[in-house]
């Protein structure tokens, strides 16, 4: 039995379709005019770094916190999510190698915040300069 | 010494005052008995979103708390902390009144139901 003698959605496939001619039938659409930027994608980042590390935050609306991978290798990062079939992945070079013991990352609100340390072995570290007496001289301690 | 009681605070900070405001990304997908839309709303919580129908028309507005970069020197700059804001105009076949909607993860559905596809009993005095 037909209920519509219409597909009542007809009118708003038509208007979605980008060739479709705008009529006064394609109610289904944006009352406002459209505005001249759009909206950031789904997996947009703004990465910043500095001397202690790098901060990355990326949006992964509808991502909750059990459905983003990160992994980081070497100074390669990589975010990978999964959830009911809607996939993201993305990858990075950083500028410098991550000390994983201290990254964090969180998710909340379908934002993703990364705090990526820079390792250990890449942190700026002082070398002592000794004089050129010899004998009595410290340990200079190894910086291997 | 006696204070200037007409003084009122200033913003917290000043971005608030400018921060922009952009349709967000959205998707439409016809269901058994109406309709369900999907929109994008990284940031955004419930406590800041508000979503009303008037004269066929879906309002959103939503507050986030998208920030700009912490530190002064970004490598990469995909996206400004926004807003979104949107109106859709909706079919006349739904009944906007019925709507539901669930805010999760940054991510809003709302769904309508078809006029008359929801069974509703009429009291009869």
């Amino acid at each position: 039995m037909v209920l519509f003698d219409h597909d009542p959605f007809q009118i708003f496939h038509r208007a979605l379709r980008p060739e479709a001619p705008r009529s006064a039938n394609a109610r289904l659409g944006r009352a406002m005019p459209r505005r001249s930027t759009a909206a950031p994608a789904a997996g947009a980042v703004n990465v910043s770094s500095g001397d202690e590390g790098t901060e990355l935050t990326m949006l992964v609306p509808g991502f909750g916190p059990e459905h983003i991978e990160v992994s980081v290798e070497r100074a390669t990062l990589r975010i990978r999510g999964d959830r009911d079939g809607r996939r993201l992945e993305r990858s990075f070079r950083l500028p410098h190698a991550v000390d994983i013991e201290d990254a964090r990352a969180q998710v909340e609100h379908g934002v993703l915040t990364l705090t990526l340390p820079r390792s250990d072995a890449e942190r700026r570290r002082q070398v002592p300069v000794l004089g050129g007496a010899t004998g009595a001289g410290e340990d200079p301690g190894g910086t291997t | 010494m006696t204070e200037n009681t007409s003084q009122h605070e200033a913003p917290t900070t000043e971005a608030e005052a400018v921060r922009a405001r952009r349709t967000p990304r959205w998707a439409a997908r016809p269901s058994d008995d109406g309709l369900t839309l999907t929109f994008d709303l990284p940031g955004a919580n419930r406590g800041e979103l508000e979503l009303a129908v008037e004269e066929g028309e879906l309002h959103l507005l939503a507050r986030t708390t998208l920030k700009g970069p912490v530190q002064a020197a970004s490598s990469r700059l995909e996206f400004e902390p926004v807003d979104f804001e949107g109106r859709w105009a909706l079919p006349e076949d739904l009944d906007a009144d019925t709507a539901e909607a669930r805010l999760e993860d940054g991510q809003l559905t709302v769904t309508i139901p078809r006029r008359g596809s929801q069974r509703r009993a009429i009291e009869v005095r």
